[in-house]
């Protein structure tokens, strides 16, 4: 099954003596240069080259250039580029150990989901990611999502029947069901004209998603019910990582925690200035009973019984 | 020879139709997503994903035909003010080439077929492998198509002639 | 630095050569990628990958449906009444057809979003119409593919939406009322062009008719004419998108040819979806090899490079201006516009900013200068599929394309050196 790699294979070939070529990597990002995510993507090239004084340089390749998350993952597997910066729900596509980071409530909090992130069960997410030939590092900030709608909703009730947009994966399709509303898959650059003539009635997203892509524009309730916190990672192909010498590993991983934690502090403070940002243009946001949302989503759990475990153990951290 | 022949009509023959039916689907698939959401108020969501598939297994179907009539774009400026022979050496050189594309296409959509087959599409749940199981079928339809071109080996399409005379037909009606 | 330059040198380099020994442009895109990827030590499976996921977008279901849809009209009967209807409207203007068509832009570029759906919907039946009212070929792609940049500055405008995006959260509200005054006043000017034109190319007026046969040709075409009244009232009133809307119409016009003009049997539907299988395996070929041609273009650090390096010439104001233009048309008529957009908007903006343009009136330059990329060669997408569609050469269209191009140019000096034309309805907003 393996092609691929020839291209790491040789660039971390031993070179003679101090003036050796360096290592060149590649990072495909897919938000644009001024994202918290793009930023720490050029951080963690920096720190890296730092660390490793000048040895191994990465290139990142931002505004999904190389291609969407689905696509770069894959790049990533064959050995196109090096590294790839991916959200967990498009990685769980791939990656099923992932999937449950994406279930709905998961985590009760930031603190809540940092520990579990942080600790055995997010690295051993990482360790799984092995069998699909990458290397996962860090987990980051990609905000927490909520829904927005062009009519108030105040409660459960109100977005019975509601046409939403949601993101084409699975879990997200059954969870909007659950919650009463009608999941309506559409192409991420029809959302704004579909919410301005009505062909759909909301959609959901962080604050900052919804404020850079303008849809508050069009549809002014924000409803903070909080639904989906899926992290985002850095993942590495396999064989660009274990040709690395065992100093350089150390570099990538020490670089890529360092980003990482620094990427939460951006991405907290850009959730806060977007949240600001719609605010003042006169988005109404609304308070609900989350625990209402909740009940409506248990029996989402039952539908993954592979992750019964895995979420006792998520809760018994809580 | 001779079954060899038939053989290939019936490739050209089902290529044809299966481009045709494919289209439709999609046409049919995307019309039935608009009634379902705006009619019974109840969007589905895995017709854009299967209309996408079909687009994507349709439209490689097509590249293919189009290598079989010869139909991709070209740039003529220079090439036809080198004599017929050049020219008739310059379209073996393009068979060659096509042919070379199309059998890295087996071998490339070989193993993207292995990476994305243990996956499924989110809405549909149908093998991701499907997306790029097009791309081996086509190599190899690429694959034989330009060798008959390379060998010189004429087909006799009777289709081609009658559609010939089609157009001739639509172009006295107007 | 002199990998990417080898790089670079090889992808340009093997894909002209290719393509002037007569390879097909799609092929030529293909191999020159797999060439360089090797050189470049990526594996060669990225041409392949790209190749399919440069397909896999549902905005791009719109073209194989609006060319049935054409093919349907133009088989079917629906075609030959709007000849007529039309001629009844502008019979008696010289290039009537012309105006028909970038004024049926310019409506329809408010709705589709795309520029090359926009060529593929209008031009699949309103080329073939032209052709037929005695119009030369290379002059009805030149003006339906010209025509089609509206699409991408009057809104809605997806391209919009994406630039909206990469500058971190602009007002698309403010930036669809920018896009409005270009995008007519680009219509207008592309109108007098035509008529120019045809009335030097000396084209025919259309037939005078009668007040009585008038009447009778207008109620005869009504019943097809409502194909556009349901797409433009769906999407309107959020019954569908602008994808669905071609698959609708595509259906309304296959039930109206058969059962209510009763031209189109089913021997005629299999010419139909023959013929639209084979103009769509044309342009599918040819986006799916572009996506990997693009996909090396930005590996090789193409759009910074060549920015870095015009940005260090000069100081002045006006030159940057200019030079930021120059770079984008070149790197328009290289790459697609969505991922241009995403790339530079970042890099250029700044820049913009800091010589005093408003990020609006930015904005509405960059999506004409790209759309004009949309209508040129080397990678032009709507000239491919206007000649496609047409059965033309792309080097036969060129010619006719030159006086389009100046009008163009000339409508984007005007956006560049006179912002009140973008900006008086944004401001108004506030
Ligand atoms: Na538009
Ligand atoms: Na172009």
């Amino acid at each position: 099954q393996n092609t691929s790699t020839d291209s790491s294979a040789d660039s971390s070939s031993e070179g003679e003596g101090k003036d050796k070529q360096p290592i060149i990597m590649r990072l495909a990002e897919n938000q644009p240069d001024n994202n918290p995510v793009s930023i720490a993507m050029y951080k963690f090239a920096e720190l890296l080259d730092e660390k490793t004084n000048g040895e191994i340089k990465v290139e990142v390749y931002t505004g999904a250039q190389l291609g969407q998350e689905p696509e770069t993952i894959e790049q990533a597997q064959v050995g196109i580029v090096e590294f790839t910066r991916v959200n967990s729900v498009v990685l769980a596509e791939v990656a099923s150990e992932m999937g449950v980071f994406t279930l709905p409530y998961i985590f009760a909090d930031n603190d809540h989901k940092y520990r579990v992130l942080d600790g055995e069960i997010g690295q051993e997410a990482l360790d799984a990611l092995e069998q699909y030939n990458l290397v996962g590092f860090g987990y980051m900030e990609a905000g927490t999502r909520h829904f927005y709608t062009t009519k108030p909703v105040r409660s459960l009730e109100d977005l019975k029947g509601m046409k939403i947009r949601v993101q084409p994966a699975q879990i997200s399709i059954k969870m909007t069901e659950l919650l009463g509303a009608t999941p309506t898959p559409m192409n991420y650059g029809e959302v704004y004209s579909g919410l301005q003539t009505g062909v759909i009635d909301g959609a959901e997203n962080d604050y900052v998603s919804y404020y850079t892509s303008s849809h508050y524009e069009v549809a002014k309730y924000y409803i903070l019910d909080g639904h989906l916190s899926p992290p985002a990672l850095l993942v590495m192909n396999k064989q660009a990582f274990d040709n690395l010498s065992k100093e350089h590993q150390e570099a990538v991983q020490e670089a890529a925690w360092e980003a990482a934690l620094y990427e939460r502090e951006l991405m907290f403070a850009f959730q806060e200035e977007s949240r600001d940002n719609v605010v003042q243009a006169g988005t109404e946001i609304i308070e609900v009973d989350v625990s209402e949302f909740q009940s409506a989503v248990q029996p989402i759990y039952e539908e993954f019984p592979q992750y019964k475990d895995i979420i006792e153990r998520i809760r018994a951290l809580q | 020879m001779n079954s060899i022949k038939r053989m290939i009509r019936f490739l050209d023959k089902s290529l044809e139709i299966v481009s045709m039916i494919l289209l439709v689907l999609m046409i049919i698939v995307t019309v039935y997503q608009v009634i379902l959401r705006s009619i019974f108020n109840n969007p589905t969501s895995w017709s854009e994903e299967i209309a996408l598939l079909f687009m994507i297994w349709f439209g490689y179907l097509g590249v293919v035909n189009g290598v079989k009539d010869r139909t991709h774009i070209t740039v003529e400026a220079l090439s036809s003010r080198l004599s017929p022979r050049i020219q008739r050496i310059l379209e073996k050189i393009s068979d060659v080439l096509i042919c070379g594309f199309g059998i890295l296409m087996i071998k490339e959509g070989v193993v993207l077929y292995n990476i994305s087959n243990m996956q499924r599409l989110p809405a549909t749940q149908i093998n991701k492998g499907m997306m790029y199981l097009v791309l081996i079928i086509c190599g190899f339809m690429m694959v034989i198509y330009t060798t008959l071109q390379i060998l010189n080996i004429s087909i006799d399409r009777e289709e081609k002639l009658t559609l010939k005379s089609n157009t001739n037909a639509t172009e006295e009606l107007l | 630095m002199t990998v990417e330059i080898i790089g670079i040198t090889i992808l340009l380099g093997i894909f002209f050569l290719l393509m002037f020994l007569k390879i097909p442009i799609a092929f030529a895109m293909g191999i020159s990628s797999i060439v360089t990827a090797i050189y470049l030590d990526i594996p060669t499976i990225m041409v392949f990958q790209r190749m399919v996921n440069g397909l896999n977008s549902f905005t791009f279901l719109a073209v194989p449906f609006f060319i049935v849809a054409g093919q349907i009209m133009s088989e079917g009967g629906i075609s030959k009444r709007l000849i007529k209807f039309s001629n009844v409207l502008v019979g008696k203007i010289r290039g009537g057809m012309a105006v028909v068509n970038v004024f049926a832009s310019m409506l329809f570029g408010g709705i589709s979003g795309s520029s090359v759906a926009d060529v593929s919907s209008i031009g699949s039946f309103l080329i073939p119409m032209m052709e037929e009212n005695g119009y030369d070929k290379d002059y009805s792609v030149a003006v339906t593919v010209t025509s089609s940049v509206q699409g991408v500055i009057i809104p809605p405008s997806q391209n919009v939406i994406y630039y909206s995006l990469a500058a971190g959260g602009l007002s698309v509200g403010k930036l669809f009322l920018g896009g409005y005054i270009p995008g007519i006043i680009l219509g207008l000017a592309l109108m007098f062009l035509s008529y120019g034109i045809a009335v030097k190319r000396n084209y025919p007026k259309g037939q005078s008719y009668t007040l009585k046969e008038s009447i009778s040709i207008i109620l005869d075409a009504l019943i097809g004419l409502f194909t556009v009244v349901i797409i433009m009232g769906g999407i309107l009133f959020g019954i569908f998108t602008a994808t669905e809307s071609a698959a609708i119409a595509t259906v309304y016009a296959f039930i109206v040819t058969w059962l209510v003009y009763r031209e189109l049997g089913l021997k005629k539907m299999y010419k139909v979806l023959k013929d639209s299988v084979q103009t769509l395996s044309i342009i599918v070929a040819i986006i799916g090899t572009s996506s990997a041609f693009a996909f090396l273009l930005a590996y090789l650090r193409v759009p910074t490079m060549v920015t870095n390096l015009l940005l260090g010439i000069s100081d002045n104001r006006i030159v940057i201006i200019l030079l930021i233009n120059l770079l984008l048309l070149v790197l328009g008529m290289l790459m697609d516009m969505g991922i241009l957009i995403l790339l530079l908007t970042p890099i250029l903006l700044p820049v913009a900013i800091e010589i005093g343009m408003d990020p609006i009136q930015f904005g509405i330059m960059m999506m004409l200068n790209l759309g004009i990329g949309l209508c040129t060669p080397p990678v032009g997408t709507s000239l491919f599929v206007g000649c496609a569609i047409a059965k033309l050469k792309i080097e036969n269209s060129i010619k006719a394309l030159l006086p389009f191009y100046a009008v163009m140019v000339a409508v984007l000096l005007l956006v560049i050196f006179a912002p009140g034309v973008v900006m008086f309805l944004p401001n108004l907003m506030d």
